[in-house]
């Protein structure tokens, strides 16, 4: 089992990202839209920073994930059975997915920072961006503004809006490659080969 | 015959004891709130577990019901100890001014087999104001599910205007009605 990736297959450290960070971004967005209508305000705040630590550690996953795939030479081949249109169609939404995984979590941070809420000696009192209540994120707006925050909320959504739309289409395509083509791909990335 | 007698006078003594027991609450069942509403957000409630109660209850005589209760001010609590913060603070409780909140009973009205209007005075702030509470009764034991037990369940619902007790602050985010919700269970001394 190794940890490089070949060219029929993916090495455990790109399978073990992929899983682990599949679980956690169905896990954000299956909560964020739970929290999000949340009528008890008390929950709701514990959930929305438990969002952003989880959110954050996604966004450094993310990075890291992306680090790893660029430093290599060599991944797994397309089979040279499938239609041009597929690879291209393969390689868009990737760089999507990857984009989105970088996209939400920052405009989540934005909004965050951006938030009146966010500001030294806010009303009622000050929310700071924690991660797991170790350090706080970064805060590139010292006095917020609610619309500037509002509409990082949108983008926020947008982004998760797509990112749910490019995976129906992905599990589809995984699923279609696994049932329909019976060839390697979905199992390359469970099991390596 | 001498054991029937003696069952008899057993029989014909028990609404005595009965009536002579006295009722206490029960303060790991009985929950006392008011909910905060943010407009367009959602809401808070504020509990307060601590208080301190002079109650004179008996069910055959519900309109001598008598009852008094003050809750400590300075330990409302939500849930997040920086709300709790302000919650007790100046703008709202002002716990450090007016450590008690009080509610003196006037009268208990039996509206129904089960329901009662309870009138009488509060105090927040020091300021008294009239207050209506909706008194329901949800269980009476013993019954069909607990033979044993002996105890009354009611759930008491009312509101304030938060305005009338000088708690102005925050009015465009915080809705001016605080709804009251009182679980009260009372069981024998
Ligand atoms: C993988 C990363 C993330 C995903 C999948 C995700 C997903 C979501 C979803 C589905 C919602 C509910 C929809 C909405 O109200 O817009 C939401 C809301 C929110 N997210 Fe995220 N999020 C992520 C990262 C973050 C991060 C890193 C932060 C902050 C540092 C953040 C802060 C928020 C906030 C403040 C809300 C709004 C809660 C509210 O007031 O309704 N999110 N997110
Ligand atoms: C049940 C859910 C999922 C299934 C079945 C699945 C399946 C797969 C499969 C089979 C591949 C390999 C494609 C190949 O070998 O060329 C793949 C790649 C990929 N998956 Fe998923 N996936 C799932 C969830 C996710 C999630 C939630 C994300 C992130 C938002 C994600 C992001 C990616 C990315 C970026 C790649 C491209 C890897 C690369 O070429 O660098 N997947 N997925």
């Amino acid at each position: 089992m190794s940890v490089w990736n070949t060219t029929d297959g993916w090495g455990w450290l790109a399978r073990l990202f992929h899983w682990v960070m599949a679980l956690m971004i169905f896990a954000m967005i299956g909560f964020g839209f739970y929290m999000s209508g949340l009528d008890d305000l008390i929950a709701k705040f514990e959930l929305v920073q438990t969002h952003k630590s989880v959110g954050f550690t996604v966004f450094v996953l993310a990075l890291l994930r992306i680090v790893w795939r660029l430093v290599q030479r060599r991944t797994p081949a397309l089979p040279e059975t499938m239609p041009r249109w597929q690879v291209m169609a393969s390689h868009v939404s990737h760089v999507g997915l990857y984009a989105l995984m970088l996209f939400i979590p920052l405009t989540g941070w934005l909004m965050s920072s951006a938030s009146p809420l966010n500001d030294e000696g806010a009303y009622p009192f000050r929310v700071p961006n924690m991660v797991f209540g170790l350090f706080e994120m970064p805060d590139p707006f010292q006095s917020g503004d609610k619309d500037l925050s509002a509409l990082f909320h949108t983008m926020h959504e947008t982004g998760v809006k797509l990112l749910i739309a490019l995976l129906l289409v992905h599990v589809a395509a995984a699923l279609k490659h696994a049932i329909v083509d019976r060839d390697a791909i979905l199992r390359r990335m469970v099991r390596g080969r | 015959m001498r054991t029937m007698l003696k069952l008899l006078c057993l029989v014909l003594l028990l609404p005595v004891a009965a009536a002579a027991e006295t009722w206490r609450i029960d303060p790991s069942r009985t929950a006392i709130s008011v909910t905060v509403s943010y407009i367009g957000e959602g809401r808070i409630a504020v509990r307060f577990p601590s208080y301190e109660a002079a109650l004179r209850f008996d069910p055959d005589r519900l309109d001598a019901t008598q009852a008094r209760i003050t809750l400590d001010a300075s330990r409302a609590e939500t849930g997040l100890s920086p709300v709790d913060l302000i919650v007790r603070g100046q703008d709202y409780l002002h716990a450090a001014r007016f450590p008690g909140i009080r509610f003196e009973m006037d009268r208990l009205t039996q509206t129904g087999p089960s329901d009662a209007v309870i009138d009488g005075q509060v105090t927040i702030r020091g300021v008294t104001q009239p207050l209506r509470l909706d008194a329901k009764v949800v269980r009476y034991r013993p019954d069909a599910a607990r033979a044993t037990d002996r105890e009354i369940a009611f759930r008491l619902t009312g509101q304030v205007d938060r305005n009338d007790f000088g708690m102005v602050a925050a009015r465009d985010t915080i809705a001016p009605g605080l709804p009251v919700l009182i679980d009260l269970v009372l069981v024998p001394k």
